[in-house]
């Protein structure tokens, strides 16, 4: 590792933040949002993520024309078969169309994480706000709820939960998101508690403008960036919970199928072949590993700004 | 910094209280009758339902139940599997070392692999080698551990037969089995854990190097190297040891899938068995537990934290 | 660093330490290739100060930047016809030569004290640092070393507080340990880039004082990087004005006082406001500095010119040598510029004789605002159980009143309570004591509702212009803010009153839409005004609104301000820590030091003839902008810093900075006494023994002054 050449960022690379810090001069004038929508476009990881996501929607939308067969039918074909013009992503040990399962599981795989965000999400935000905003007791109190969650290692919560309930796609949708919402709100919370205090919240509080308005009109916007950020990030870490949750068994159940399903049955038969261990995980790595990019070209393209509000 | 324990000491009584509710509130979720499960299942009588349920205290209210399981928690009772008459607690005490034993090699190489990545891509953020880094590690942190785990199997154990596939031999046996067997868990383990490690890094370094402090240390005409190695890291190692710590508490609770393909007898295949069984004392005690590690680590964490602050240590 | 060169063996005495000739730097950006900085030019010779002055985005601190090699290639590129240090050519250098050269022949110290030393590492192991980097010994010598330094810059006790970590530094002792570390290698060329900008006037004072007595003493350069001229009359030799990125005038101290050629040189100077008649309205450079992106291609400074033709506009325009002094101007031979006029203080006005003398308080006839022992502690939590072990006493039984349409100035440093002040006069923070009167109404004792009510009869206008706008909300939502909540306006009919007040504070009415960060400092200054008037209140807190401000800029707002006042009967408190200001603007000045008001009165009293010792030492402490007057006279530098208000001293809180103090001050509070020209002034000097009895301190000086 050589540290000879001194560390800075590339000329091609420079943000106008670091440009405005290095000269002095007020960043160059441009919408926020244009600017936010050209830099995310402008950033080729981010996009990539973005339309291979698009990609999987589609996919998981369009399920029943894409998939040749049914994802239930067994012995559609030779069994434990690599894939074929019948059967492009080859069957498993009893006679599954892998490509047929693959398309559904899009389907089981993607919504779970959808619905997962936005069930944390509905409960961490008024509590995030609600704890940033109200001082010592209020927010005293939901803190310290959230540390007690934090306690719990997120999968090992979310087993129990979703063990307890029962097994069932919805059951461990709820049982991820529970292990969400401490994340979320302490974003939320440090934020707020930064938002509080700028000057603006006392400019319009001189103005005599209360609690809810405030929280409404000038807090919740300059908190919303930090949070798309992180939405993005969970949605990645969603897909992977779902996946370890279905491959113990403890996630959807049969004959319904999701990629961490898939994993199981594959594992289940490993001795046998490995092939119906890839098509899944491939499947898994790129929803992660888009919902990632576009979380980090998201953060980039919000720019630290959103993240200290003001310089 | 002697007040500032005490007192992260003391706040940690009323976050074991809060704990202790939450993992008793588990036993609220759980569908179906313990009581019939512990009698016998489908053969149980009715009588002898009312005997378990009795036992249990179920016939209690919430508040009571809560209290005496709140009690025997306190001094170490978790009470007994529903399947066998081991308690849990005595179980727990045959299970750690083995967890241990993955979460230490784990974080082993967590930290040897992912703290240099994080370094040669911070200190030059947008260079080639900064894209190949960041780009591995969301690889690395979005592979499944227990896929990573499945694919260590095939190749090493099943095709090369380098290394056993499954199984443990305590390290007071023969250190070298001990080793061999854990080789590859601690690897499934470690390269998530590196991957996140390593983007922790790379974004405190590159956080730290855009504060004056480091223009200050260049205007003294310190070497490239110093100016990283000792201006920017020791300032930019602080959040990095804070999320180190917590994963290192997390593993202490034991990796369920990873324990579970390797057949590894450690705290994470106790809670599998158990969460297929419903078995609902032993879910509780290992909850509870890894709560109780995490909260300990967590109070080391920030002593180091502290330690590494000196606002924090001497203010 | 053994570079042998025939330049260097052949040079001589006259050959100045450091030239730059065509330096240009430009960065990367997504718009491509940026100048920031263009053909700049200028030479320091041995022992020499050059102060370099312009306002942001002039191009002052990336150009020292250049010069001390700390723009990395990889974010802008540095290229220049000459840039020879000590005969040596810098560009020539490889990265590790550079390194050798920074900190031991050159050093540089910057603007923020508080951010520049490392947190994590001891003041004493960040000096030491600077020694064993670029010498050879052992670390105890290196230690040693720097402790020394650290006495040398006055820092008491330095064996000690070197083991100190910077958060147990102040401020002012953080640039001093700045200071250590840049000359304890002893450099022949210091460059400090607005080493006094983020401290208070006592404390840059200090510093001022300490910087020439260390050159003196190295016999080193310096280039001092500012926007305040007062500064550089006081600390410089020549003058570097930059402007837009350029050069536009570089010329001998006297002359940029005495005879300014660039008419960019003028504004600056007739824009201060210790150069303006009081209450008059100040003369302003209108518009604001270009960005970069937008620099005209002829005489940059030419759409703010007064003296503008059309041929300025034509081409870009170079600079012409005349004598020793060169201008960056198209008119230059034709143009004769007034200088400074500025005369020593006490010769301007006749003392007024007023009120009776003797002991009471200054209430203003006819009342807005009546503020009663106002008294503000906030407690100090600590130890297991965060319980309350003691109280800071921010404020501390302040008492003033504002008549209708007055302005009343409260001025202090940093500490004195000045701002805790203005939110508790709006109970944005609740009073632990005290009565604030609104024409009429106790403020002080009304509910939720009615304080909303009263609110729309006072508002306030914050310090930084950027953090008081909320940057999610348009220029509409924010100015609108205040009619929807309390008259209820909507949509056409709240954006009609916007555009109305827009207009008002010299905006255009177009901007509704638009966002915060489109608008430079100084007009969002103007949209903050804005909003305060929505509700047509009688009284404007004013917190220190100008001091964000660039001088040019700061003189608009403040004129704004003013006709604002003449128009609307408006009364302001008016907050700051720049008494030339506070002057220019106020009718009366309260001066604030601990938490206590120390001395009121009117303007021009308090301001030539100060009663109270601190009042002395804070005005004389302000750089005086025309070096020979500067440089003459007396001045009364406070020693060390303003002490916690945790723990204030006992009897009179100045007493242990005080040159005047006797035993009483460390034992009595002083009581407010009246002088016969209706100044208010808590000092003992005046009711104990027969020393000042309402006579200025200025008296004194001569008498008791040298200790």
């Amino acid at each position: 590792m050589s540290f000879e050449m001194e560390p800075a960022i590339a000329a091609d690379q420079i943000t106008d933040e670091a440009f405005a810090i290095e000269t002095g001069v007020g960043t160059i004038v441009e919408d926020p949002w244009r600017r936010v929508r050209r830099r995310f476009v402008h950033n080729k990881a981010a996009m990539a993520g973005l339309v291979i996501i698009t990609l999987l929607l589609l996919v998981a939308v369009f399920a029943p024309l894409i998939a040749p067969y049914d994802p239930t039918a067994t012995n559609v074909g030779p069994i434990n078969a690599g894939p074929s013009a019948q059967h492009p992503l080859g069957t498993d040990s009893i006679g599954h169309d892998l490509l047929s399962q693959l398309v559904y599981a899009a389907r089981a795989s993607l919504s779970v994480a959808f619905i997962v965000v936005i069930l944390a999400s509905l409960a961490a935000l008024p509590l995030g706000l609600t704890s940033g905003y109200f001082g010592r007791w209020i927010g005293g109190g939901i803190d310290w709820l959230m540390s007690a969650l934090f306690t719990f290692p997120p999968l090992t919560l979310a087993l129990a939960v979703a063990a307890l309930l029962g097994p069932s796609l919805i059951n461990s949708a709820i049982a991820v998101a529970i292990v969400f919402v401490p994340g979320i709100v302490r974003l939320i919370r440090s934020q707020v508690l930064a938002v509080r205090e700028e000057t603006f919240i006392e400019a319009s509080r001189s103005i005599g403008v209360g609690s809810p308005r405030m929280i409404r009109k000038h807090v919740f916007p300059n908190t919303i960036s930090p949070f798309i950020v992180q939405a993005a990030l969970l949605m990645g870490y969603a897909i992977g919970a779902e996946a370890g949750l279905s491959f113990l068994g403890l996630g959807i159940q049969p004959p319904k199928v999701s990629w961490g399903s898939m994993l199981q049955n594959g594992y289940s038969t490993i001795n046998e072949t490995q092939w119906p261990l890839i098509p899944p995980v491939i499947a898994i790595l790129l929803a992660i590993l888009s919902f990632n990019l576009i979380g980090d070209g998201l953060r980039d393209a919000l720019g630290r700004e959103s993240f200290r509000v003001n310089e | 910094m002697g007040t500032y324990i005490v007192r992260r000491l003391a706040l940690t009584v009323p976050l074991l209280l809060l704990v202790s509710v939450i993992v008793f509130g588990l036993s609220q979720l759980i569908q179906g009758d313990p009581a019939v499960v512990v009698a016998g299942g489908q053969q149980a009588t009715p009588a002898g339902i009312e005997r378990a349920r009795e036992e249990m205290h179920l016939d209690r209210s919430t508040a009571a139940q809560y209290g005496i399981w709140l009690g025997g928690a306190v001094r170490g009772d978790l009470g007994e599997s529903f399947y066998n008459n081991r308690t849990v607690a005595a179980e727990i005490f045959t299970r750690f070392p083995v967890t241990l034993s993955v979460a230490l090699g784990a974080i082993f190489v967590t930290i040897v692999l992912g703290v240099p990545m994080g370094l040669i891509a911070g200190v030059r953020p947008g260079s080639k080698i900064d894209r190949i880094v960041t780009f591995s590690s969301s690889t690395g942190l979005a592979i499944p551990d227990f896929w990573l785990a499945m694919v260590l199997v095939t190749i090493f154990a099943v095709n090369l037969q380098w290394l056993p596939a499954i199984g443990y031999v305590p390290f007071t046996e023969s250190p070298s089995e001990w080793a061999n067997h854990l080789y590859l868990p601690w690897i499934a383990m470690g390269i998530p854990g590196a991957a996140g490690l390593a983007r922790q890094v790379r974004g405190a370094l590159i956080d730290a190097m855009e504060q004056d402090y480091i223009r200050t240390a260049r205007a003294k005409g310190l070497p490239s190297r110093m100016v990283v190695m000792k201006h920017a890291f020791k300032n930019a190692s602080i959040a990095p040891v804070t999320v180190l710590g917590i994963s290192f508490a997390y593993m202490l609770g034991g990796t369920v899938i990873l324990e579970t393909i390797f057949s590894l007898p450690g705290m994470g295949q106790y809670f599998y068995t158990a969460l297929i069984n419903k078995d609902l004392p032993v879910i509780q005690g290992v909850v509870l537990l890894t709560a109780l590690i995490f909260v300990v680590l967590n109070l080391l964490v920030d002593v180091l934290y502290a330690y590494l602050n000196p606002k924090v240590r001497l203010g | 660093m053994t570079l042998p060169t025939l330049e260097g063996a052949k040079r001589d005495v006259a050959t100045p330490i450091l030239e730059v000739q065509g330096l240009t730097v430009e960065f990367g950006t997504r718009l491509g290739a940026l100048r920031v900085v263009e053909d700049v030019s200028f030479t320091v010779a041995a022992g020499e100060t050059v102060g370099l002055v312009g306002e942001s985005g002039s191009g002052k601190s990336v150009s020292s930047l250049a010069v001390m090699g700390l723009i990395s290639p990889r974010a802008g590129r540095v290229q220049a016809d000459v840039l020879r240090f000590d005969g040596r050519d810098l560009l020539a250098l490889d990265a590790k030569e550079q390194r050798a050269m920074r900190g031991s022949e050159m050093a540089m110290i910057f603007q923020e004290p508080m951010t520049s030393l490392n947190p994590v590492f001891t003041v004493g192991n960040q000096i030491e640092e600077a020694v064993r980097v670029h010498q050879r010994c052992s670390r105890k010598q290196a230690r040693a070393r720097a402790v020394e330094m650290l006495d040398r810059v006055g820092i008491a006790d330095a064996h000690r507080r070197a083991k100190d970590y910077p958060h147990a530094f102040s401020g002012g002792m953080r640039q001093r340990a700045m200071i250590a570390m840049a000359l304890i290698n002893e450099p022949r060329l210091l460059i400090a880039d607005e080493p006094t900008t983020a401290l208070d006037v006592t404390i840059q004072a200090q510093i001022l004082d300490l910087l020439r007595t260390l050159q003196r003493e190295n016999g080193m350069s310096v280039v001092f990087v500012t926007h305040d001229l007062g500064v550089i009359a006081e600390i410089a030799d020549k003058v570097v004005v930059m402007y837009a990125g350029q050069v536009v005038e570089h010329t001998g101290v006297e002359e940029i006082f005495g005879s300014p050629r660039h008419p960019y040189t003028e504004g600056l100077l007739s824009s201060m406001p210790q150069l303006a008649r009081p209450g008059a309205p100040l003369v302003v450079i209108p518009g604001q500095v270009p960005n970069p992106d937008a620099w005209p291609v002829g005489c940059r400074f030419s759409p703010r010119c007064v003296y503008s033709e059309p041929q300025c506009d034509a081409a870009p325009v170079a600079i012409t040598t005349v004598g020793e002094s060169q201008t960056r101007c198209v008119r230059v031979s034709e143009l004769t510029l007034p200088g400074s006029h500025w005369v020593a203080l006490e010769e301007e006005a006749p003392a007024v004789p007023a009120a009776p003398v003797g002991k009471g308080s200054a209430a203003a006839p006819d009342a807005l605002l009546d503020v009663t022992d106002l008294s503000k502690a906030f407690p100090i939590r600590s130890g297991l159980l965060r319980g309350v072990v003691g109280e800071v006493r921010a404020v501390d039984g302040v008492s003033f009143s504002i008549g209708k349409g007055e302005t009343l100035g409260l001025v202090g440093e940093s500490g004195s309570g000045k701002s805790t002040v203005a939110r508790l006069v709006l109970r944005l923070v609740e009073p632990t004591a005290g009565c604030v009167m609104l024409d009429g109404a106790e403020v002080t004792a009304l509910d939720a509702a009615g304080l909303r009510a009263v609110r729309s009869q006072m508002q306030i206008v914050f310090q930084d212009p950027y953090s008081s706008l909320d940057p999610r909300a348009t220029i509409a939502d924010t100015v609108g803010e205040p009619l929807e909540v309390h008259r209820g306006l909507r949509g056409g009919d709240r954006d009609a009153a916007v555009a109305e007040l827009l207009e008002r504070v010299g905006l255009s009415a177009e901007l509704v839409r638009r966002y915060p960060h489109e608008f430079s400092g100084g007009q969002r200054q103007r949209i903050a005004i804005a909003r305060a008037l929505a509700l047509e209140p009688s009284l404007l807190v004013l917190d220190e609104p100008v001091s964000s401000l660039d001088v040019s800029t700061q003189s608009q707002v403040i004129n704004l301000l003013m006709e604002l006042q003449a128009h609307f009967g408006l009364s302001y408190l008016f907050i700051a820590h720049d008494l030339s200001v506070v002057r220019h603007i106020a009718d009366r000045i309260a001066v604030m030091y601990l938490g206590r008001i120390v001395e009121q009165g009117k303007s021009e009293e308090v301001y030539l003839r100060p009663t109270h010792p601190y009042t002395a030492a804070l005005l004389s402490a302000i750089p005086v902008p025309s070096p020979q007057i500067g440089r003459r006279r007396e001045r009364m530098v406070l020693e060390g810093d303003v002490p916690s208000p945790l723990d204030p001293p006992a009897g009179c809180r100045f007493h242990p900075r005080c040159a005047f103090a006797m035993d009483i001050c460390a034992v009595r509070d002083p009581e407010p006494y009246v002088t016969e020209t209706g100044t208010v002034v808590a000092c003992h000097l005046h009711t104990e023994g027969p020393m000042l009895s309402g006579r200025p301190v200025t008296v004194l000086e001569s008498k008791v002054g040298k200790q």
